[in-house]
C-alpha cells in the first residue's frame, strides 16, 4: 500500500496520543512550532526524514511500523507500556531510557534474522496460570515455579551470581540502565524488540540480581501482557507479588538456605540423628542432642547467607522468615541490626576481596558482536556497523579498527560514468 | 541528469579541494541528502561542503515524501543513513549516485544490483577533463593525493582513459 500524507499524519498522531503527549511536547521535541505539529498531523505538512528518525529515537518506535500496510500498535510492546503507565508521559528522562533500550532490541532482533542467529534461539518456558486469587496463592505460584525453573535449568540448590548470564540462555536480551530510583526494573516481549529486560543500573548489585529475577518472572508468567514496569507503589498488586515470591525462591532456594545454614551449625533438628545401614539388614542409630539455643540465626549468619547468595540483608531475612526459619519478632530484631550487618559484609567484601559480582548482562558487547558478524557477512554495511557502533557509544575509529579485518583487501577503483 | 552523492565523494572532493568540480560537469547536478552531510565529521570539512552549498556547487536535498520516506527506513535496516537517504532519492525520483565506497560489500551489492546511474570520483575527474575544466596534469595530482589517502585507481594516468 502506498501511503500518503494524511494517513502518516494520522498514524503519527495516534503514536503521540498513546505515548500521553500533546502537539506542544512533540513540537518541542523536533524543535518546531506547535502549528507545525497540528499541519503534519493533518496532512498539510510533510515530515522530513531527520525528522521521522528523531521521533522514531526519542518516543521509541520503529519508523517501518509507519509504512506498514496494517497500522497495529497494540503489537509494540512499548505503546504498551505507555499505556498501562500514564505516569511515564510525565517523566522525559526515563522515557528516553526505554525508547533507547527499545532501539538496541529491536536493533538485536534484526541482526540476528541477518545472520541467523535467531533460528538457533531458544525462549524460555511460559507458565500459563491462573491468575492468583489473593496474595497467598500469588506466593505460593511464585515459590513452585522457582522450584521447577531451578529444576528445569539445572541450577541444583546453588547461588546465582550469573543469573543474568542464565537468563540470557533462554534468549532474553538483559540489559541495565539508570532508572527512576522508584523503578526496579521493566520487561519487554513482542516480536520486534524479542524478550527483554531492563534493570535499574543505578540500584546495588544485590538489587539488580533481585529485579533481574523479578523480571524474568513476569516473563515467566505476565509476557502476554507485553510489558510492565516494576514500581515500588506497585507491590501490593498480585502480579508483582508473585514475581516477588518468585524471584526471593529463585535466589535463595530453601534446599540451598538449609544446606547452608547446616554448613554453619545452624540446622533447625534439634536433635541429630544418623543411621548407617549395614547388609545384615539392621540399621545402627547414632543421636546426639544439640547444645543449647544451637539455631539461634545470628546477624552474622543472615550476612554470611546473603553475600553468599549475592542478595540483600533484608530480603534475605524476608526469605528466612518466609521459610518459618526465623520468626517475625526475630526478622524485626535482626532487621534493627542492619548497621552491624553492613560493617560485617564490608568485612566479608575485604576479606574475599570482591563482593559477588553479577556475572552476564553484557547486552551490549553482545550486540557489536552481531553487528561485526552481520558486516563480516556482507548484509550490512560499514555505515550501518558505524550507525549501531554509535547507539552504543564506540567511537567510528574504533569501529573502523574492528571492521577492517573482515574487510576485503585493497581495491582499486576505475572511474563511473552514467552512460 | 540529478545525481544523489555520498559522503565518500564530498570528503574525496574536500581534502584534495576541488568541490568546485561539481559544478563544471554539465549535465550533472550533484545533491547531497542532509544525513549525507550529518555523516561528515571533521568540522573543516563540514564548513568546506556548506560553503560550497552556499555557493551553489551543490543542493541539499530532504526526503519529505511517504514513498521516500518509506523507502528510507526500509533501507536503513541494513545501511547507513547517508547511504539510504541516496538510495531513496535516487529511487523515488531517478536520480543516479555518486559513491567511491566500493570495498564495503553490502553497499556494492545494493547498487549495482538496482541498476542505478553510477558516478565516482574518477567518473567526476574524466568529466571535468572532458569539459575542459581539468587538465590531465591536474587530474593526476588529485589522484596522486588521493592515493596518498589510500583510495587507489586502478590506472597510472588520466592520459590513459582520454
Amino acid at each position: 500500500m502506498s501511503l500518503d500524507a494524511n494517513e502518516l499524519g494520522r498514524r503519527i498522531r495516534r503514536i503521540r496520543e498513546n505515548r500521553g503527549l500533546t502537539q506542544q511536547d512533540l513540537a518541542d521535541l523536533l524543535g518546531i512550532p506547535r502549528p507545525a505539529v497540528g499541519q503534519i498531523e493533518a496532512g498539510n505538512r510533510s515530515l522530513d526524514s531527520v525528522e521521522l528518525m528523531k521521533l522514531s529515537r526519542e518516543l521509541g518506535f520503529d519508523p517501518k511500523d509507519l509504512f506498514a500496510d496494517e497500522f497495529n500498535e497494540d503489537q509494540d510492546s512499548v505503546t504498551v507500556l505507555f499505556r498501562s503507565d500514564p505516569e511515564l508521559a510525565t517523566n522525559h528522562q526515563l522515557n528516553q531510557a526505554i525508547a533507547h533500550w527499545s532501539e538496541l532490541c529491536r536493533q538485536f532482533t534484526e541482526l540476528e534474522k541477518l545472520v541467523g542467529a535467531d533460528r538457533k534461539c531458544v525462549s524460555p518456558a511460559l507458565y500459563e496460570l491462573p491468575p492468583p486469587g489473593n496474595k497467598w496463592e500469588a506466593i505460593q505460584q511464585g515459590n513452585i515455579i522457582a522450584d521447577y525453573e531451578r529444576g528445569r535449568l539445572k541450577l541444583g540448590t546453588a547461588p546465582l551470581p550469573d543469573l543474568p548470564e542464565i537468563v540470557e540462555g533462554q534468549g532474553v536480551r538483559v540489559g541495565r540502565l539508570p532508572l527512576d530510583d522508584c523503578i526496579s526494573g521493566l520487561f519487554l516481549a513482542d516480536d520486534k524488540n524479542g524478550l527483554a529486560i531492563l534493570v535499574n543500573a543505578d540500584h546495588s548489585e544485590q538489587r539488580q540480581l533481585f529485579s533481574y529475577a523479578h523480571e524474568y518472572g513476569h516473563l515467566l508468567f505476565d509476557r502476554k501482557e507485553k510489558a510492565t514496569i516494576s514500581r515500588r507503589s506497585e507491590r501490593e498488586k498480585l502480579n508483582e507479588i508473585r514475581a516477588n515470591s518468585f524471584a526471593a525462591a529463585l535466589l535463595l532456594p530453601e534446599e540451598g538456605i538449609r544446606e547452608f545454614l547446616m554448613r554453619v551449625g545452624k540446622s533447625q533438628d534439634l536433635f541429630q540423628v544418623q543411621e548407617i545401614y549395614d547388609e545384615e539388614g539392621e540399621s545402627v542409630r547414632a543421636q546426639r542432642r544439640s547444645a543449647a539455643e544451637p539455631f539461634s540465626v545470628q546477624f552474622y549468619d543472615v550476612v554470611h547467607l546473603a553475600f553468599n547468595f549475592g542478595v540483600s540483608y533484608e530480603s534475605a531475612l524476608w526469605r528466612l522468615k518466609s521459610l518459618k526459619i526465623i520468626s517475625e519478632e526475630e526478622r524485626e530484631e535482626l532487621s534493627s541490626r542492619e548497621d552491624a550487618a553492613r560493617d560485617f559484609r564490608n568485612l566479608l567484601r575485604r576479606q574475599s576481596g570482591h563482593e559477588r559480582q553479577i556475572q552476564g548482562g553484557n547486552f551490549q558487547h553482545k550486540l557489536l558482536m552481531l553487528a561485526l558478524e552481520a558486516y563480516r557477512l556482507g548484509e550490512i554495511s560499514k555505515a550501518k556497523l558505524r550507525e549501531i557502533g554509535g547507539t552504543l557509544e564506540v567511537p567510528p575509529h574504533q569501529i573502523d579498527a574492528f571492521s577492517r579485518s573482515a574487510e576485503p583487501a585493497e581495491t582499486a577503483e576505475g572511474p563511473m560514468l552514467p552512460h | 541528469m540529478d545525481v544523489a552523492t555520498d559522503t565518500c565523494i564530498l570528503i574525496n572532493l574536500v581534502v584534495v579541494g576541488r568541490l568546485d568540480l561539481l559544478k563544471t560537469i554539465p549535465p550533472y547536478v550533484f545533491h547531497a541528502a542532509t544525513e549525507v552531510l550529518d555523516e561528515i565529521e571533521d568540522l573543516d570539512q563540514k564548513a568546506a561542503v556548506d560553503q560550497a552549498i552556499a555557493s551553489g556547487l551543490l543542493s541539499e536535498a530532504k526526503l519529505n515524501q511517504p514513498g521516500e520516506l518509506s523507502l528510507f527506513v526500509n533501507f536503513n535496516g541494513t545501511l547507513g543513513k547517508g547511504e539510504s537517504a541516496c538510495l531513496a532519492l535516487a529511487k523515488m525520483r531517478g536520480w543516479a549516485i555518486a559513491t567511491d565506497e566500493s570495498k564495503d560489500p553490502k553497499w556494492k551489492k545494493v547498487i549495482t544490483g538496482a541498476g542505478f546511474a553510477l558516478i565516482n570520483t574518477p567518473g567526476i575527474l574524466l568529466a571535468a577533463i572532458r569539459a575542459g575544466a581539468l587538465t590531465i596534469m591536474e587530474a593526476d595530482e588529485v589522484k596522486t593525493k588521493l592515493e596518498q589517502r589510500r583510495f587507489k585507481m586502478k590506472f597510472d594516468s588520466f592520459g590513459s582513459l582520454v
